[in-house]
C-alpha cells in the first residue's frame, strides 16, 4: 500500500498564514537584551583584590556587580518603513553585601541611562536600506570580550544615518557627544572585501563646543582626529582582526590609555599616538576555543619628556569537556613605560566552567575560578611601587565563583 | 601565598573530574551523529522495515510533554516516495480537541536532520504534508540551534490519525546556514558583527529531533476533559459529539447543546450545527 493519491496530498493554506502571522506578530514583538555579571570571591588578603581588566584580562578578575537590561521593540512597520525604540539601563555595585544602594551619592553602587533611541528604516527616499536615527545609542561598538576593552566605541547621545550602500560597502555618519562638550563626527565605510578579508575604515573629528565664559578663560577647543582601520579575517571556524588608529591632538592619549574615542586627552599640546591590535577568536578542533589579543601602543606629546607607551599579550583558550563543561585558563601580560615610570602585570587564571551550549559565546556560564596577578612597577624616579595590594603585597590570588550573561 | 594557589588549583581539579558522570545533552547526541558520509551509508544498508504505512510501528505521542527521538541506524527505515528515509511515526491521540506539536530538529556543529511530517488519516491515507515549513531558529536562552515548525491544529474533528516524520532526498541535498555564535553574541549586545562565513549545516540522514504537543481549540463537552472513544467503538469523535448534542436537546438542556455546538465548530466540526437544528425540530 504506497500512498499516491495525490489528492489527499496537499499543504494546508490555513498553517501556511498562521506561519507568516506569527511571525509578522514577532517583527512587533518586544525584545528584550541585556547582560549580567555578578559572583562571589576572596583573596588571600581579604577581599576579592582587582585590577584593570583591560590590562591582564577579566576571567578572575571582576570585582564587582554589572548589568544592562534593554527593551527595544519595533512599533511601527508599514510599507517597508519601521520605526524601532530602544532603551537600556546599566547598574553597578561594589558586590560587598547585601543590601547595595543604587542611590546617588552612595559609593557601592551606581544606576545609569546608557540607551534611549529611535531608529527608523526605509524612510530615506535616496536610500531606502539605510537606517535613521537619533538618541542615545550604543554605536557599532568594537571591542575585545575577554579583556573588555572597548578600543572603538563612541556611543552617547547622538545621531545619524547607518549602513548607506555604497560600491561594496556600506557608509555610515554620525555625530556624537561622548563626554563632556566633544563633539563628534563619525564617518564610517564597513565591508570592503579584500581578498577573503573585510576592511572597515573610519575617521572620528572631535572638536570641544566652548562655551563664551570657557573661550574667556582661554579653554582649548582644537580640533582633535582619530583615523582607525580594521581589517577581519575569517579563520579556524572564527576570525582574527587587525586594527591601526591614529589619533591626533586630543585622541594621541586614548591611544594609550585604553580610550575608544569617546573622550580626549589634552588639547593644543601636540599629542599624537597609534595603538596596533591584533586579536581573534578561533577554534582551533571542535574540544578547543580560544580567545586572544596582543597589542601596542604609544602616545607623546609636549608636556612629556619621552613617551608613553605599553605593550599586551592576553589569551583565553578553553578546553570543553561537554557542551556544557569546560575548563578554562586564561593568561595576560602588560608591560608599560610612561615617560620613565615602569609597570609590568601579569595575570593566570584557571576556571571550571559550566554553560548554556558548547561556543565560547555561549551564556549563560558559571565558574569556579583561581587566579594569581602580580606586579611589578616603579615610578619616573626609580622608586618600587609594586605594593598595589592589601598589605603593600606586590601580588595576590583570588579565589571565586562568578556567574555572566547575556542574551 | 604559593600553597593556597595549588590548593585552590586541587581544588578546582576535583570538580573538573566529575565530568565523566555528567548525562548526555541533547546538543551532545547531535553531535555524537554519525557523519553525513557515515550517516548516508549506514541508511543504505538499513533494511527496510515494510511496505506499508500500516505495518510501520507506531508509539504514542505525549501530550504536554518534551519528547526527544533520535534518527540512526537503530530507527525504522521507510522507502517513501521522496527517497529511503529513517522514520519516526506516532499515534495522534484520539480527542475531539485538536493538538498543536512543535517540532525541533537539534542541529549538531556542522549537520542537521531536516525533516518532513506528513499526517495520516485513520485509512493510512496522506492527508497533510510540512517540510518547507520548517525554519531555522538560531540559539536563545532556552534552546540551541534548530530547524523547527509548528504544526497546527493537528486532529480533533478532522481524521488526522498518524504522523511521520522523516527526511527526502532532496531535503538531504540541501543545508542550512546558521547564525555564527559570535554574530549572535554581538547583534544581542549592540556590538558590530565579525564579517565572517556563518557556519552551514549539511543535511543529515541522521539528527535528533524534540516534539512538544499540546490541545488548543475547545474543551467539551466540558472544560478540561475530553471525549474518550473507546477502542472498540466504529464512531469518530465528532460523531460522538454529535450524540452528546442530540442527548442535550432531548433531556431539555438547549443551554448546553448550544454551548457544545459553538465548541465543536471552533474545533472544527461542520455538521454538529445541522445535528443540533435536526435535533430540536424532532422534539416537536
Amino acid at each position: 500500500m504506497r500512498h499516491n493519491n495525490n489528492k489527499c496530498v496537499f499543504r494546508i493554506a490555513p498553517m501556511a498564514t498562521a506561519l507568516a502571522a506569527v511571525m509578522a506578530m514577532n517583527a512587533g514583538a518586544v525584545e528584550w537584551h541585556g547582560y549580567a555579571r555578578s559572583g562571589i570571591g576572596m583573596s588571600d588578603d581579604g577581599d576579592q583584590q582587582c585590577v584593570d581588566v583591560k590590562t591582564v584580562g577579566r576571567l578572575g578578575n571582576e570585582c564587582e556587580t554589572y548589568a544592562e537590561l534593554g527593551l527595544a521593540q519595533e512599533v511601527y512597520n508599514r510599507d517597508g518603513k519601521t520605526f524601532k525604540v530602544e532603551t537600556m539601563l546599566a547598574y553597578k555595585t561594589d558586590q560587598t553585601g547585601d543590601y547595595e544602594s543604587l542611590a546617588a551619592g552612595d559609593d557601592s553602587g551606581d544606576i545609569a541611562l546608557r540607551q534611549m533611541n529611535v531608529q527608523a528604516k526605509g524612510l530615506l527616499g535616496f536610500a531606502p536600506e539605510a537606517t535613521l536615527w537619533a538618541g542615545k545609542r550604543y554605536y557599532q561598538r568594537h571591542d575585545i570580550h575577554h579583556i573588555d576593552f572597548y578600543y572603538w566605541d563612541i556611543s552617547g547621545p547622538g545621531a545619524g544615518i547607518e549602513g548607506i550602500d555604497a560600491g561594496p560597502g556600506k557608509v555610515s555618519i554620525a555625530w556624537t557627544n561622548g563626554y563632556s562638550n566633544q563633539n563628534t563626527l563619525d564617518l564610517r565605510y564597513a565591508g570592503l572585501p579584500v581578498g577573503s578579508s573585510t576592511l572597515e575604515l573610519g575617521l572620528d573629528v572631535a572638536k570641544p563646543e566652548l562655551t563664551d565664559a570657557e573661550k574667556d578663560a582661554g579653554s582649548k577647543d582644537d580640533i582633535s582626529a582619530l583615523f582607525t582601520g580594521e581589517l577581519s579575517t575569517p579563520v579556524m571556524s572564527g576570525f582574527n582582526k587587525v586594527v591601526f588608529q591614529y589619533g591626533h591632538e586630543g585622541f594621541g592619549q586614548p591611544m594609550r590609555d585604553f580610550g575608544s574615542g569617546n573622550w580626549l586627552g589634552g588639547l593644543d599640546q601636540g599629542g599624537k599616538g597609534y595603538r596596533l591590535i591584533d586579536w581573534g577568536v578561533i577554534k582551533p578542533s571542535s574540544q578547543i576555543e580560544l580567545g586572544y589579543s596582543a597589542i601596542y601602543a604609544n602616545f607623546e606629546d609636549d608636556t612629556l619628556k619621552d613617551d608613553r607607551s605599553f605593550w599586551s599579550v592576553s589569551a583565553r583558550p578553553m578546553y570543553k569537556w561537554t557542551d556544557h563543561t569546560r575548563t578554562i585558563l586564561e593568561v595576560g601580560y602588560f608591560d608599560a613605560d610612561d615617560d620613565g615610570a615602569e609597570t609590568q602585570l601579569s595575570k593566570i587564571t584557571l576556571a571550571q566552567a559550566w554553560s548554556a551550549g558548547p561556543s565560547y559565546w555561549a551564556r549563560p556560564e558559571i565558574r569556579i575560578f583561581v587566579s594569581s596577578i602580580s606586579n611589578d612597577s616603579s615610578d619616573a624616579s626609580g622608586k618600587d611601587t609594586s605594593g598595589i595590594f592589601n598589605g603593600g603585597e606586590d601580588s595576590v590570588i583570588n579565589f571565586g565563583v562568578q556567574a555572566e550573561a547575556w542574551w | 601565598m604559593k600553597h593556597s594557589f595549588v590548593l585552590a588549583l586541587i581544588c578546582l581539579l576535583g570538580v573538573t573530574g566529575c565530568q565523566s558522570g555528567w548525562k548526555k545533552s541533547p546538543i551532545m547526541m547531535a553531535n555524537a551523529s554519525l557523519p553525513i558520509g557515515a550517516a548516508n551509508k549506514a541508511l543504505d544498508d538499513a533494511p527496510i522495515c515494510c511496505d506499508q504505512y500500516s505495518d510501520i510501528a507506531y508509539q504514542a505521542l505525549p501530550i504536554e510533554e518534551t519528547k526527544v527521538v533520535e534518527f540512526n541506524s537503530a530507527s525504522q527505515s521507510y522507502q517513501f516516495d521522496s527517497g529511503k528515509s529513517f522514520v519516526t511515526a506516532f499515534i495522534i491521540p484520539e480527542s475531539n480537541r485538536p493538538i498543536d506539536i512543535e517540532i525541533s530538529s537539534i542541529a549538531a556543529e556542522d549537520r542537521v536532520f531536516s525533516p518532513t511530517v506528513t499526517l495520516l488519516d485513520s485509512n493510512f491515507q496522506e492527508v497533510r504534508k510540512a517540510d518547507k515549513e520548517f525554519v531555522y531558529k538560531s540559539a536563545d536562552l532556552v534552546n540551541g540551534e534548530r530547524l523547527e515548525a509548528t504544526i497546527s491544529s493537528v486532529g480533533g474533528f478532522k481524521d488526522e490519525k498518524y504522523l511521520l516524520i522523516y527526511t527526502t532526498d532532496q531535503q538531504r541535498m540541501n543545508t542550512t546556514t546558521m547564525i555564527h555564535p559570535a554574530k549572535q553574541f554581538a547583534l544581542a549586545t549592540n556590538r558590530v558583527p565579525p564579517e565572517i562565513d556563518d557556519p552551514v549545516a549539511q543535511h543529515s540522514a541522521m539528527g535528533l529531533i524534540s516534539i512538544y504537543a499540546k490541545y488548543v481549540g475547545k474543551a467539551t463537552p466540558s472544560a478540561n476533559t475530553t471525549v474518550k472513544v473507546p477502542e472498540s467503538a466504529n464512531i469518530s469523535v465528532e460523531e460522538q459529539t454529535n450524540e452528546l448534542i442530540k442527548q442535550a436537546v432531548t433531556d431539555g438542556n438547549i443551554e448546553e447543546a448550544m454551548r457544545l455546538v459553538d465548541d465543536a465548530e471552533a474545533n472544527g466540526s461542520k455538521t454538529a450545527r445541522t445535528v443540533f437544528i435536526d435535533a430540536v425540530k424532532n422534539q416537536k
